[in-house]
């Protein structure tokens, strides 16, 4: 017990180090980037002396070390500043996108662990052959297919022929048709199904290794060779004994994805336009509005975070050898 | 204004609406043409939701804080303006009926329609314009900025009665008409709570927030999204023909493909805007309309005009100017870049500022002979390497920025690589998006030391006003992108700016022209034609109009019956 706390209390204290190392790369990052906001400012009246003014009301005339003590003193408080680009609150701000972002992250998430199992338990049952190399192969290689690439290839060959929305969450025009929570319901599946099926495509690949190895690991153990024994159908051999077995791995290998799918989705978010967490933060990258970008990586670093240490606090609960 | 970066879209697309009496057209060079031609005879259904794509996005509905192209279409189709563009690009009233102007030219007073009201029934008055104006006077300097030039040089707004406005202006202004064609007028009512202590709650006002904007246009905003669908609905009170479409949904893509995926699944209506690499694809789809018309799009390449510039002084040689002027293959460019829609241009104002436009400069032809005796004269020898040198022992190798934003860019540049190898010119590519373009540019801190030469584009309005300015020595910092400060040109810029005699006002412009030709900051590429689409279940779409440079006639777009 006392070395399940104290292994519990390790990872605690390592996730909150890293976040508060994460906050202060956030704050350099960002400024490392040439221009600021008033870079990128055109108007008929936006001579020098305006944008010195902006510069001051956005806090940007401050020598860097000062930015960064009120930078850290306003995160220590939950106050994440405006956006530079909007003046609203960036939690506000953010709110939306997040939300907008999880269903469809989790949809493909789901995807690519169905996918992922279904072909790792494949290889691994017809181990050798070519139902086994092709699932390998046809993983691997959709995992290294650029993923904006892929989600246009979706849009060019998936989207009209299936119907398929290529824009937006939702058909902004359902309110007119006095269309019923089903109908909305159907509608936002649709706009999350090319998304979510590139995030799917793109990952399932390193679920299926993953499973593939384990599922191999596990089939060659005597319990297995004992189920034969008794007569048990190969499917209750497959979902029964060896694929539980080989979970442990899968599902931290999902925790430790998600963390990171979060911030992948800038790249599909862009192309789909979906009005997520990634395309927001492509935005504000363009705009170099600081106070969304640092309040966006704030976010995904606790998440990558607080994913990590879950998977470690379920590695620890499934396996509690972990902590010798 | 450069695309994407500043308010007003110059994507003056004809391409939803043919010119007026023209042929039908759907190839390259056929300007202002539309593929019905001739006058619209559909029966008219009434209502229904007009749904466009485009890939600009709005950056704020707040027009204290926006500036980005799809802002200005909103603000164009939800405020009142006392005037608009009509389809030959002349100014006609909006809400205005009429206007004089006192014999010195500063005071102007409008008659302004007495039936008009906001989408929360309010009247819409003078009173509302006169507060308008006088706030943005008031914070023109701070809050105001972004509203301050379209009413530069007033000094007060007055309301006499509910449909009277007089502008007192501290001298006259040639262009007074053109500028408050972008003046969207407030609701007092709405905006005067909000304002705070020295303006500071302009810049945080969010219009949406009683649930939808207090609209007085044709239309309201009813929902807004920034990167997803903005719904504007007609707005009962509107103060001349209303709508025929119940509604409007202008949709934001990231990229041309997805918002033609749309357009083809029938998702959207009509785009505002499609590469010219994909026009004659669309063009024999039966089931669409391709619409290409004049815009003001053009392609520029800026060169580092700083008098006190460090390095690569050569650039500063008005014969290396010209030389490079003579070795840039326009034509090749149109047809690779643009394929084929677009045309060659010598200055800073297309067609569409006509008179303005000084139609006595040349486009330069494409003469790599003549380009490498001006060189070879000059005393620009070559070295070992093919590549020239200059006086000072610098080589002809420049940095040339190119923005990531800028559609067909890197074609251009290899272009123009080929062509001014051939000149023992060596360039490279320097890719950036657009921030740290300007960054770049202005470097170090806005003296304009460092860069060469830059590849972009620039989006004019019809008044010359704007695309003049641009160069002038106080835009150092602001709009400028060459360094370029001319003091005669800079007198000559006040001076039309207070001409108001048309022709009087034509030749000073044609001289500023001039002299831009024989300084060269900029080298003037190509203007690009405006390729759109439309589903051919809508009619109407028989004139042109300006996508935020003047309102959209929705008294004439309707569904097919």
């Amino acid at each position: 017990m006392r070395a399940g706390w104290s292994y519990v209390g390790r990872r605690a204290l390592f996730a909150l180090v890293t976040v508060f190392i994460a906050i202060s790369l956030n704050f350099v990052l960002f400024r490392l980037a040439p221009g600021d906001r008033t870079s990128a400012l055109r108007c008929q009246g936006c001579t020098q002396e305006f944008k010195q003014q902006l510069r001051a009301e956005f806090g940007l005339d401050k020598s860097v070390p000062e930015q960064y003590v009120i930078y850290l003193n306003q995160t220590l408080h939950g106050d994440f500043g405006r956006s530079f680009v909007t003046e609203q609150p960036v939690i506000s701000e953010l709110w939306q996108p997040i939300k907008n972002t999880l269903p469809m992250l989790l949809l493909g998430t789901i995807i690519s662990i169905i996918l992922g199992i279904t072909t790792g338990v494949i290889a691994a049952w017809r181990r050798n052959t070519l139902a086994d190399k092709g699932t390998v192969w046809g993983g691997i290689l959709f995992y290294s297919l650029p993923t904006q690439w892929l989600a246009l290839m979706l849009i060019l060959y998936l989207a009209g022929p299936l119907h398929l929305p290529t824009s937006d969450i939702a058909d902004p025009y359902l309110a007119y048709s006095n269309a019923g929570a089903w109908a909305e319901f159907v509608d936002r599946l649709k706009h999350m199904i090319l998304p979510a099926a590139t995030i799917g495509l793109v990952l399932f690949g390193e679920y299926t290794l993953i499973v593939r190895s384990s599922m191999l690991e596990a089939l060659g153990e005597d319990y297995i060779l004992t189920a034969r024994a008794k007569g048990l159908s190969n499917w209750e051999i497959i979902t029964k004994h060896a694929l539980r077995n080989s979970m442990l791995p899968i599902v931290t290998l999902v925790f430790l994805s998600l963390g990171f799918i979060f911030g992948g989705t800038i790249l599909i978010e862009s192309v789909f336009n979906y009005p997520g967490i990634g395309l927001q933060i492509y935005e504000s990258v363009g705009n170099r509005d600081y106070p969304m970008l640092q309040g966006a990586f704030l976010l995904l670093t606790v998440v990558i975070i607080l994913m990590n240490f879950l998977a470690d606090l379920l590695y620890f609960k499934l396996d509690p050898r972990v902590t010798e | 204004m450069r695309k994407l970066l500043v308010g007003i879209i110059l994507i003056v697309s004809v391409a939803l609406l043919a010119a007026c009496g023209g042929g039908a057209s759907t190839t390259p060079g056929g300007g202002g043409d539309t593929a019905s031609g001739g006058a619209d005879t559909t029966a008219i259904k009434e209502g229904g939701i007009f749904r466009l794509g485009t890939t600009s996005n709005p950056d704020s509905i707040n027009p204290f804080v926006g500036f980005s192209a799809l802002s200005y279409i909103l603000w164009t189709e939800t405020y009142p303006t006392l005037v608009q563009y009509d389809a030959d690009y002349k100014i006609i009233g909006d809400w205005a009926d009429s206007w004089t102007t006192s014999s010195d030219g500063k005071v102007w007073t409008f008659k302004v329609k007495s039936n008009g009201k906001w989408s929360d029934g309010k009247p819409i008055t003078a009173a509302d314009a006169a507060f308008t104006g006088n706030l943005v006077i008031k914070y023109g300097e701070g809050p105001a900025a972004m509203m301050a030039p379209f009413i530069a040089h007033s000094t007060n707004f007055e309301a006499p009665d509910a449909t009277t406005l007089v502008i007192t202006y501290d001298k006259p202004v040639a262009n007074v008409l053109p500028q408050l064609q972008q003046f969207f007028i407030l609701p007092q009512h709405v905006v005067e709570p909000i304002i705070g202590d020295k303006g500071k709650g302009l810049k945080k006002w969010d219009p949406m927030s009683a649930g939808a904007q207090i609209g007085g246009g044709a239309f309201f905003v009813k929902t807004f999204e920034k990167k997803g669908t903005t719904i504007i609905e007609k707005n009962p009170g509107y103060y001349t023909t209303p709508p025929h479409v119940d509604a409007v949904g202008l949709t934001v893509y990231q990229n041309a493909d997805a918002m033609l995926a749309a357009l083809k699944g029938g998702q959207l209506d009509a785009v505002d805007s499609m590469p010219p690499t994909l026009a004659k694809q669309w063009s024999t789809d039966p089931n669409y309309t391709l619409q290409i018309g004049n815009s003001s799009f053009t392609y520029d390449i800026p060169i580092n005009s700083n008098q006190k510039k460090t390095n690569n002084r050569e650039l500063l040689d008005p014969l290396v100017k010209n030389a490079l002027d003579l070795a840039v293959d326009r034509t090749q460019i149109i047809d690779t870049v643009l394929n084929g829609y677009g045309t060659p241009i010598s200055t800073m104002l297309t067609p569409l500022s006509a008179p303005y436009n000084n139609t006595d400069i040349p486009v330069p032809p494409y003469d790599l002979a003549a380009a490498n005796k001006i060189l070879d004269d000059a005393g620009y020898k070559r070295g070992a390497d093919g590549i020239r040198v200059g006086p000072d022992g610098s080589k002809f190798d420049w940095e040339v920025i190119t923005p990531d934003n800028v559609e067909g860019i890197d074609r251009l540049f290899e272009i123009l690589k080929t062509s001014w190898a051939e000149l023992g010119i060596n360039i490279t590519s320097k890719k950036l998006d657009s921030t740290a373009s300007f960054e770049a540019i202005g470097a170090p801190d806005w003296k304009y030391l460092d860069y060469d030469l830059a590849i972009w584009d620039w989006v004019g309005y019809i008044d010359p006003d704007f695309m003049l300015s641009v160069t002038l020595c106080n835009q150092l910092g602001g709009w400028s992108d060459t360094g370029y400060c001319n003091p005669a040109y800079d007198k000559l810029y006040d001076e039309q700016g207070v001409t108001l005699d048309q022709d009087a006002r034509k030749a000073i412009v044609w001289q500023m022209q001039d002299i831009q030709n024989q300084d060269h900051p900029y080298l003037w590429v190509a203007q690009k034609q405006g390729i759109s689409a439309y589903s051919k279940t809508w009619g109407g779409l028989s004139e042109p109009f300006l996508m935020g440079m003047s309102k959209i006639p929705w008294d004439i777009i309707h569904q097919n019956g």
